[in-house]
């Protein structure tokens, strides 16, 4: 099967926030992402610089977080009940 | 008694990678409550994760209660070295009245709901990666990996509750909260992992619960 194509998957800004935000990671942790395997702080950011699958997918969490604080997830019900227990 | 013989639960541990050799340690755990429940546990675990003894498994012993542990992908679960253990298409219909938690990667996107459509009477997992971070220092000792139990406590909730009698969609809604009780944990002390928020609200929204809602074990 023909390597997909990694160029521009990753709007340059995004790119950006994505590695500035990767840069307050600790080192002394890993992320598993399936089976696509383990990675250090530096090797996602290397991921996002060479905008490949890995990297793609950080970027995509990251931006569905962003996305999630912006659309409130934290004033939404599910949460106003769990603080309410806590 | 027919009800009470049923009351079996197959598990599957691979353990050929750092990811599943987590997944392995943490299932221990699901192992120990249902024998405490008097459930009759059959665990495929490493070499045994493969899909002969998975197929041969959910023919003869019929178990009620099926949790796979292991990588995943939208159309399929995988065992030991990645085999493919069942996959749409090929052998879903194993699942046929089968309580069904797949702790792997995107298999709630298309194994999901044609299991359900084959006759599964549940099944919960996730429709994208599912996504844990692990401390370097705590590989060796999955069960000590504070970082990590953030993730896999609140999966394995699934399978608690179902071991406990909930309903699936109970169970659903109690791991859902045991992901966002750790969110908020991390969001309103002065932890320095608060990097992590993001990660669980990932997997807490791409978890899925699948089929007629009130099923219980």
């Amino acid at each position: 099967m023909a390597e997909k194509e990694n160029k521009n998957r990753i709007n340059k800004d995004v790119k950006k926030i994505v590695i500035a935000r990767l840069e307050v990671f600790p080192a002394d942790k890993k992320i598993s992402i399936g089976s696509k395997g383990e990675f250090t702080k530096e090797e996602m950011i290397d991921h996002v610089e060479k905008e490949d699958e890995i990297g793609e997918k950080i970027a995509e969490v990251q931006l569905n977080y962003l996305q999630a604080l912006k659309d409130g997830i934290f004033y939404e019900q599910d949460f106003a009940d769990n603080k309410t227990k806590a | 008694m027919a009800f009470f013989m049923n009351k079996i639960l197959l598990i599957t541990r691979p353990k050929h990678d750092i990811t599943v050799h987590y997944l392995f340690y943490w299932a221990k755990q699901i192992i120990e409550l249902a024998k405490s429940k008097s459930i009759s546990v059959l665990d495929l675990k490493e070499k045994r994760a493969n899909r002969r003894e998975v197929s041969s498994m959910l023919q003869k012993k019929e178990p009620l209660l099926v949790f796979f542990n292991g990588h995943g992908d939208n159309n399929c679960v995988k065992g030991h070295d990645n085999e493919t253990l069942l996959a749409v298409g090929e052998n879903e219909q194993l699942l046929i009245s089968k309580i069904v938690y797949s702790l792997s990667c995107r298999s709630g996107k298309d194994l999901g709901p044609k299991s359900i459509q084959s006759g599964a009477l549940g099944y919960l997992g996730y429709d994208d990666d599912f996504i844990f971070f692990i401390e370097d220092d705590k590989i060796s000792s999955p069960l000590e990996d504070k970082t990590a139990k953030l993730f896999l406590e609140a999966s394995n909730q699934v399978m608690i509750s179902l071991i406990k009698g909930h309903t699936i969609k109970e169970s659903y809604e109690r791991s859902k909260n045991i992901f966002r009780e750790n969110v908020l944990r991390l969001a309103t002390s002065e932890s320095q992992d608060s990097y992590l928020i993001q990660f669980l609200i990932w997997d807490m929204q791409h978890q899925v619960c699948l089929g007629e809602e009130n099923v219980h074990f």
